[in-house]
């Protein structure tokens, strides 16, 4: 009985502590975010696809692994998944919202 | 009995005595370790609100962003406010003419500009009449933004009187005669652009064969029945409206010729900006459009002209004083020589 409340003790401790890789993908998804609020408040021209590709897409897989890793906590790698998501549905939509208005060649 | 109960509670004593020691000896963790985990707990607990504040905030104007293009996508929004404003440019603008291939739109939040450059032949050319910038908040569009590269530019608010095309009953102002002098002194290579009002209501294809081949109609004013006294209803100033009387060949101009003469399609367009008056009288120049009234005269009575827009050789042109059908002219804009 006092092992069992001892390890309770210790899962319960080391879930509050949130992955590394989780941690890494929450932080990358906001670095994303801020490209994107840049490019838009700045309205740049050219696609920024740094940020809308290639950092969402390490940030998805970082957060892919934060999700399957034991006994930590997952908060972060959700964030991180669901952040980096948006961007991409959030490119996805734009474009195809962006060609159905005055759509001349 | 007393002595059974006294022991009990001893026994009972003990156990949670007992209890209380391997609680005590199961906390492993001494003072200084659980500080430092609150500590440690309290700074995760810090930066968790810190990264889901930031990334709530980060989200705001992308959502916003998405919204606004949500909001002119769905259901064409944008594509019929455009529609709206190139339409109202082309019956109530005399001979403007755009590419709309060119136009430009940008959505902000909520908020939506187009931009387009208007065009004004003058003998065979095209020569760009200005920029037109329209903001529209939500769907509600403000008094055009105008840059005018003309000579001789319309006023900013259009009538009978500032457009000098004059229906046969309505009274001719006085001194219009200097407009012929203008154009007898302009010399023999160049080309221009005159506004014509006829003695009587006649229909196009009577007007151009009137008028000869060396001279091209670019654009007619239909009589829709107020121009007698040139106000709507409420007594507000009214403008000429009509169409483009030769098929433009660009892509996308609704006068294109393909599938429908030019008459019928400004009776489509006068329709179609029939219902959405509101809209259209804000993009044009007119302070009313009074297309409730003007439409079904068009309707029951026909298509019929009472003044254009004529360009081609000033030497062709200055020959019109002589033709009965002229009313009163103005001379617009003058262009070297192009006429091939």
């Amino acid at each position: 009985m006092e092992l069992e409340v001892k390890n309770q003790k210790k899962q319960h401790r080391s879930k509050r502590i949130p992955t590394v890789t989780g941690f890494l993908s929450f932080i990358i998804a906001i670095i994303s975010l801020a490209g994107l609020n840049i490019a838009l408040i700045m309205d740049y021209d050219a696609f920024p696809d740094f940020f809308l590709i290639k950092l969402p897409l390490a940030g998805l897989i970082l957060g892919g692994i934060g999700i399957f890793t034991q006994k930590r906590s997952r908060l972060f790698s959700i964030w991180g998944i669901l952040l980096c998501l948006f961007i991409y549905i959030f490119t996805f939509m734009m474009f195809g919202l962006a060609w159905s208005i005055n759509p001349k060649p | 009995m007393r002595e059974d109960n006294k022991k009990d509670d001893e026994i009972y004593q003990s156990y949670i005595n007992q209890s209380i020691q391997d609680f005590e000896n199961s906390q492993s963790i001494d003072e200084k370790d659980q500080r430092s985990i609150i500590k440690k707990g309290k700074f995760m607990g810090l930066i968790t609100s810190i990264m889901i504040s930031l990334a709530i905030l980060l989200l705001i104007i992308p959502c916003m962003t998405l919204g606004s293009y949500l909001y002119y996508a769905i259901g064409g929004k944008a594509n019929h406010l455009i529609e709206i404003a190139t339409k109202t440019v082309y019956v109530t603008e005399p001979n403007i003419s755009l590419e709309e291939m060119e136009l430009e739109e940008h959505i902000k939040f909520f908020s939506m500009d187009i931009q387009f450059d208007v065009f004004k032949r003058i003998g065979k050319e095209d020569y760009k009449a200005g920029e037109y910038l329209i903001k529209y908040a939500f769907d509600n569009p403000r008094f055009p933004e105008r840059t005018i590269l003309l000579e001789r530019p319309l006023p900013k608010i259009a009538s009978m009187d500032s457009n000098r095309l004059y229906h046969p009953d309505a009274v001719k102002p006085p001194g219009l005669e200097v407009e012929w002098d203008l154009l007898k002194n302009l010399p023999d290579g160049t080309v221009s652009e005159v506004y014509i009002s006829l003695n009587k209501l006649m229909n196009a294809g009577e007007l151009e064969k009137q008028l000869g081949k060396n001279v091209e109609v670019r654009w007619v004013a239909v009589d829709t029945g107020l121009e007698k006294k040139q106000t709507d209803k409420e007594g507000y100033p009214i403008a000429p409206i009509g169409y483009p009387l030769q098929v433009d060949h660009t892509t996308w101009s609704p006068f294109n010729g393909r599938d429908q003469t030019n008459e019928e399609v400004f009776m489509d367009i006068l329709e179609f900006l029939r219902t959405n008056e509101e809209n259209a009288a804000k993009i044009a120049s007119a302070k009313s459009l009074a297309l409730e009234e003007r439409v079904p005269y068009i309707e029951k009575n026909g298509i019929y002209i009472y003044g254009a827009v004529v360009t081609g050789p000033t030497s062709e042109l200055r020959k019109l004083q002589k033709n009965e059908v002229i009313r009163t002219m103005k001379v617009g804009e003058v262009k070297l020589w192009n006429w091939k």
